[in-house]
């Protein structure tokens, strides 16, 4: 019997080393949170340009500032708790930007309601997924997020919309760092402004097996810090 | 059937024990942390303007950042998706600024750049890194290319500007994209600027002030 209690001590004492050390994840697992990423949440920066698809932009930008992140348990809920970040966005183009808004077209962010893990390894579910991997230039994590929220513009039929934009930090230069952003009407959920995958930069589309463009701006992920509580998710919420 | 004897009891809570200290922090030096980033700082004829200044950092899990569509400093420059965050860690700062499309006038000289964005990251016991993009750099309608060397200096007459000017501080730096002034140092510009900086006090603190958690 004393055999047995002390194997039993030293089970609890190292799985809860292991699980205080991370090497596993807690056994508790909530099946209605199961599209939350596995992955720590983290932050992510970044500004920069890109220039509209459609072949109609005649070189005019698009600027945007982007930031992201989990602070302080955020969750989508329920109940949510906001995320961090902000997004500001000017297109200076006409090819893709509502006919009823006028130029240029603004987008100013007023809640981060999701910050979203993407794949980029073969699992695109967010769980056992590849990575993430780090920029040996700058020992910064790398990788691809999504920030989602809603926003405000100057167009006069989408005075508010809501934001999905999927950005990647893919290392230093910043030449293979993308920018795409869908906003949609909240109340038919439909998409009506869509950037493309862009590099920045660029018109180039991150797809097709591009490496990248010419560079116009910086994506950076950062490691979490102590403030990063809260959840990851695998999708987000708007279209 | 096995019964829990008051001996085994103890051993019970000596193994708690042992995990509460296992996950208790560990005792490790108290970091001092630094951090703050904007886009725009402009002092002309002492009277100051920032734009998309996150203000400092308040310790090693704060992170704060900054943002504006557009910026203006009146009769000087203006710019658009201006952006700034600094993250502190307990042995690191991240900091970064930028904005687009900038355009200026200093003491009649016309300055306009696509994209300016600093960062500057710092390391607890490791070398600081500074980094600077700016893309489309004009100068009185001149394009300009930046060598990407810290602190390129162009002298124009009546101005300087720095072009990824690095500062060195006590364990870490400020990096400012895009600085300019006037000999008579009566403007003073920086456009993008983001300060890092982590350091040892060499103390040594537990991770809630010396006091032991309960053990259940």
């Amino acid at each position: 019997m004393r055999l047995r209690t002390w194997t039993t001590i030293l089970v609890i004492v190292v799985a809860a080393a292991a699980v205080v050390a991370g090497a596993v994840p807690p056994l508790t697992v909530d099946l209605a949170s199961a599209w939350f990423s596995e992955q720590p949440c983290d932050f992510l920066t970044g500004g920069g340009w890109i220039l509209p698809p459609a072949g109609n932009s005649n070189g005019a930008k698009a600027n945007f500032a982007i930031g992201g992140g989990c602070k302080h348990g955020s969750t989508p809920g329920p109940p949510p708790i906001p995320y961090w970040g902000h997004l500001n966005y000017l297109d200076h183009g006409t090819s893709i930007k509502p006919v009823t808004a006028p130029t240029p077209f603004h987008v100013h962010w007023t809640s981060i309601d999701a910050y979203v893990f993407v794949c980029n390894g073969i699992n695109t579910d967010g769980f056992n997924c590849t990575g993430p991997s780090t920029d040996p230039k700058t020992g910064q994590p790398v990788g691809t997020r999504e920030v989602c929220g809603t926003a405000t513009t100057n167009d006069p039929m989408h005075p508010t919309v809501h934001f999905r934009v999927r950005v990647a930090d893919n290392g230093e230069p910043g030449t293979s760092d993308f920018y795409w952003m869908h906003l949609s009407d909240p109340n038919t959920n439909m998409v009506f402004y869509d950037t493309n995958c862009t590099f920045l930069g660029s018109s180039t589309p991150c797809g097709s097996g591009g490496t990248g463009g010419p560079g116009g701006g910086n994506i950076q992920l950062h490691k979490p810090n102590p403030s990063t509580t809260g959840v990851m998710v695998t999708f987000c919420p708007y279209p | 059937m096995d019964h829990i004897t008051s001996h085994n009891w103890k051993l019970l809570l000596l193994a708690g024990a042992m995990v509460g200290f296992l996950a208790w922090p560990g005792t490790s030096e108290a970091q001092t942390v630094t951090g703050q980033a904007s886009a725009v700082t402009a002092t002309v004829l002492g009277m100051t303007t920032t734009l998309a200044d996150t203000g400092t950092l308040g310790g090693t899990s704060d992170v704060r950042d900054a943002d504006q569509l557009t910026g203006s400093v009146p009769s000087l420059l203006t710019g658009e998706a201006l952006g700034a965050a600094t993250i502190g860690y307990p042995d690191q700062v991240d900091s970064e600024a930028s904005l687009a499309s900038l355009g200026m006038t200093v003491a009649g000289t016309g300055i306009s750049a696509d994209f300016v964005m600093a960062r500057a990251t710092s390391v607890l016991g490791g070398a600081s890194i500074g980094l600077t993009n700016i893309g489309g750099l004009t100068i009185d309608g001149v394009p300009v290319f930046p060598t990407g060397d810290p602190n390129q200096t162009i002298s124009l007459g009546l101005l300087n500007i720095v072009l990824n000017e690095q500062i060195p501080s006590a364990g870490g730096m400020t990096v400012n994209a895009l600085h300019v002034s006037t000999i008579d140092g009566l403007t003073n510009v920086v456009i993008g600027s983001a300060t890092a900086g982590v350091s040892s006090s060499g103390s040594t603190s537990g991770g809630g002030g010396g006091i032991l958690p309960p053990l259940f």
